[in-house]
């Protein structure tokens, strides 16, 4: 990427930026290429942005300065620390589930011979919408009273078994699973899809010497695979961490946010629309936004380290 | 190109709006369009699709009307509202929706509301009037003709400072627990005049091995609600009318002893020893419509079922050949106080508009009439709170019996929920949750209902 430039005398000479006196074509027609991104950046970004923040420093109807009031009450209320508690437990649990089963299913797949079939089925879900994938799975967990025709699919397996039918959206010791488990199906196929094409470029010579040299096929999995599609795999994971920090569809179509599942999206969309409250709203997108800038930061890094090694 | 391409289409939009809401003359829209750069075949199309106005003063061709109405009841509403377009030439493009806050908050955000909507609370209404959002229809309306027609309670209920906004459409009468005559009679069961008849009936039930209640209060995002018109009925036939007031108001607090007795009462059915199969699970897990079949399966599942008149809807439409009077009725809420017997809550979807042009105004004077109402009222599912529609349009005698006890009820107040600040009824709801899911909470639920009403209040 050296530059070369020409000067006056025609010697060439090497990493020097050129001198010219700037005249008003260049310093315009650089803005005039870039302006239509400047300017949708700043009217549907930074405008939103500053404006979210204006307004989480004011009361519900935004008519009065209140400081820092509304992120005061959100970190005291219990019932907002739940929540905030709920987002944890989907980033965490959601995305090792996500990651971890999608590697595991591209290797898997990739020594069989119906790869394509496999993949596909796995894919699937994945487009259905979220509102879809929400209703689907609330007649798979369906709960109708112990003696009544179970159409929920999941307990009818289980009364069928024996046991007693599990209200699974509601039992709080398990909903939150049992909806974490819908993003996991919808969402392991995508992470499938990518790590897959990684796992294509890794040299099957390496893999080959590592056999000749005994390696069991775990050692193999894990020292050099792992290692080599890292990246991909970092790459995945912060946009499930992405996704996660937003789940909205699945919670308030299954539950609505009810029996200790509400998680910040849904509240923020509670307080905004039914309670009409734009300060505590605005409070809650600003926490996330603030929660999602770490990831960016770090996928932006991983991003240069890359290019770097080019 | 394109920033150009785009003011000339806000251009041309703002044409057309001024053309359909304040009667540009169709020549004048065609000078300016031209003028704005548009072919003249161009814009008589655009004229053509914004439908022939040739009158040329402030009238429009279609309306847009904003509802939560969906399948029956939307289909009923359409059915009301043919015979108008037939006559005055104004189409009615209903947009339906479960999530009519989100949207009409959005839509009014933006500067883009519907031209009227229907609310199923005056709760809304207030909050809507309070922000200059809704157009007064004092004016509008032929005042004297709504007085003759309507109660005073229901013209003050859809008022705000003195000026009517909205007109009560929809009515439901909430005092009904239905059941069913053939099954009562068959097992020797009388009617209970008092709760507690009905909860040592619910004994005996519960004592041969059958379960008497069928209850679900699982509605999405609004889930709960069911089981606060339980606490609203028993708490205005345990206090009546006037605590039931000062309650609603907040001017007694949730912590007080008679509202707690409410939540008690409630209790002896919810948390009563093999009243309700699968309980609380089943109750949470249980939305309302399926919850109202169990008392009319064959072999019945449960014998009594309290929800609103429009439970009616539900059973019919699930038991085709069921027949009103025998296969299912209604009683009225049981007596709790002899003082305060008879009281009815009722709630009602109320017609309001947000912006002033013929078409709104056409629409709302014909909703507002006898022979408009009636057309839902012999449809079923619909009870008029119009005193001009009689009793006799009312499709069966189960319909009838509702409106008349609707009608005659000697305490009828709105459903406590629909008039408190929406902050307090989306609290009361999970409270509802949190109570069924766990009996003993009752205090610690009570106690942050009044925590929420103090700041629900203050806004």
């Amino acid at each position: 990427m050296a530059t070369k430039s020409i000067t006056a005398t025609g010697a060439a000479v090497r990493s020097v930026p050129p001198r010219k006196p700037l005249n008003l074509r260049d310093l315009i027609v650089p803005w005039l290429w870039i302006g239509p991104a400047v300017i949708f950046v700043l009217v549907f970004l930074v405008y939103p942005v500053l404006n979210t923040l204006w307004l989480s420093l004011q009361n519900a109807d935004s008519s009065q300065f209140v400081g820092l009031r509304n992120f005061a009450r959100i970190f005291t209320d219990s019932a907002m620390l739940g929540v905030l508690g709920n987002n944890l437990l989907w980033i965490v649990l959601g995305t090792a589930a996500t990651v971890a089963l999608g590697l595991l299913i591209a290797v898997l797949v990739d020594r069989v011979r119906f790869e394509g079939a496999a993949k596909a089925a796995i894919f699937i879900p994945m487009a259905i919408s979220f509102v879809g994938a929400g209703v689907i799975w609330k007649f798979v967990y369906n709960y109708d009273a112990p003696g009544q025709p179970q159409i929920g699919l999941l307990n009818a397996i289980l009364t069928r078994l024996g046991g007693q039918p599990q209200a699974w959206l509601i039992n709080s010791g398990i909903n939150n699973f049992a909806l974490i488990a819908v993003y996991v199906w919808m969402w392991t196929g995508f992470c499938m899809v990518i790590l897959s094409a990684a796992l294509k470029g890794v040299p099957s010579e390496i893999m080959e010497a590592a056999r000749v040299d005994g390696a069991s096929e775990i050692n193999i999995f894990f020292r050099i695979i792992v290692p080599m599609i890292s990246p991909t795999i970092a790459v995945v994971a912060t946009t499930m961490v992405i996704n996660l920090l937003k789940i909205f569809d699945i919670i308030y179509v299954m539950t609505g946010g009810n029996f200790g599942t509400d998680v910040v999206a849904v509240e923020y969309y509670n307080r905004l629309f039914t309670f009409n409250d734009f300060g505590i709203s605005s409070a809650l997108a600003v926490i996330l936004l603030i929660a999602i800038v770490p990831i960016m930061i770090f996928n932006i890094r991983r991003f240069r380290q890359q290019e770097a090694e080019r | 190109m394109l920033p150009a391409d785009r003011q000339q289409r806000d251009a041309v939009d703002s044409l057309v709006d001024e053309f359909t809401q304040q009667g540009l003359s169709r020549r004048a829209f065609i000078q300016r369009a031209v003028a704005l750069g548009l072919s003249a075949s161009a814009a008589t199309s655009i004229l053509a699709a914004c439908g022939n106005n040739s009158g040329g003063s402030s009238s429009v061709s279609s309306v847009n009307l904003l509802t939560t109405w969906g399948s029956t009841e939307l289909d009923s509403f359409k059915a009301v509202v043919d015979p108008f377009t037939k006559q005055s030439g104004i189409t009615v493009k209903v947009d339906a929706t479960r999530d009519l806050d989100a949207i009409l908050t959005t839509r009014i955000r933006g500067n883009n509301p519907p031209d009227l909507a229907i609310l199923p609370n005056p709760a809304k209404m207030q909050q809507l009037a309070a922000q200059n959002k809704l157009v007064a229809l004092d004016s509008l309306v032929d005042m004297s003709k709504l007085q003759s027609d309507y109660a005073k309670t229901w013209l003050d209920l859809g008022s705000f400072n003195g000026k009517l906004y909205a007109i009560f459409y929809k009515a439901a009468n909430k005092g009904t627990v239905w059941y069913s005559p053939k099954t009562f009679q068959s097992a020797g069961y009388t009617i209970p005049k008092t709760f507690d008849d009905m909860v040592s009936l619910s004994s005996r039930i519960a004592s041969s091995g059958k379960f008497p209640w069928s209850m679900g209060v699982s509605s999405g995002a609004a889930s709960g609600w069911p089981a606060t018109d339980w606490i609203a009925e028993i708490l205005l036939n345990q206090s009546g009318p006037d605590v039931y007031d000062q309650w609603v108001a907040h001017k007694i607090p949730w912590t007080d002893s008679k509202i707690k007795s409410a939540f008690q009462e409630f209790g002896r059915i919810a948390f009563g020893k093999h009243f309700i199969n699968g309980a609380p699970q089943s109750i949470l897990a249980t939305d309302p419509q399926p919850a109202s079949y169990l008392p009319f399966k064959s072999p019945p599942a449960a014998y009594m079922y309290y929800l609103g008149d429009f439970a009616a809807g539900f059973i019919t439409s699930q038991f085709k050949s069921i027949q009103p009077g025998t296969g299912f009725d209604f009683f009225p809420f049981p007596t709790i106080n002899p003082q305060f017997q008879g009281g009815v809550t009722i709630g009602a979807d109320l017609v309001v508009a947000m912006k002033n042009n013929n078409g709104v105004r056409d629409l709302v004077r014909y909703l507002a009439t006898a022979p408009a109402q009636e057309i839902w009222v012999k449809r079923g599912g619909f009870t008029a709170v119009n005193k001009s529609v009689p009793l006799s349009a009312y499709p069966d005698k189960v319909a009838q019996a509702s409106a008349q006890q609707l009608t005659s009820a000697t305490a009828g107040k709105y459903g406590a929920g629909d008039i408190m600040p929406p902050a307090m009824q989306q609290a009361w709801w999970k409270g509802m949750l949190a109570y069924i899911g766990n009996q003993g909470s009752l205090d610690s639920v009570l106690a942050s209902l009044e925590n929420t009403a103090k700041s629900a209040y203050a806004s």
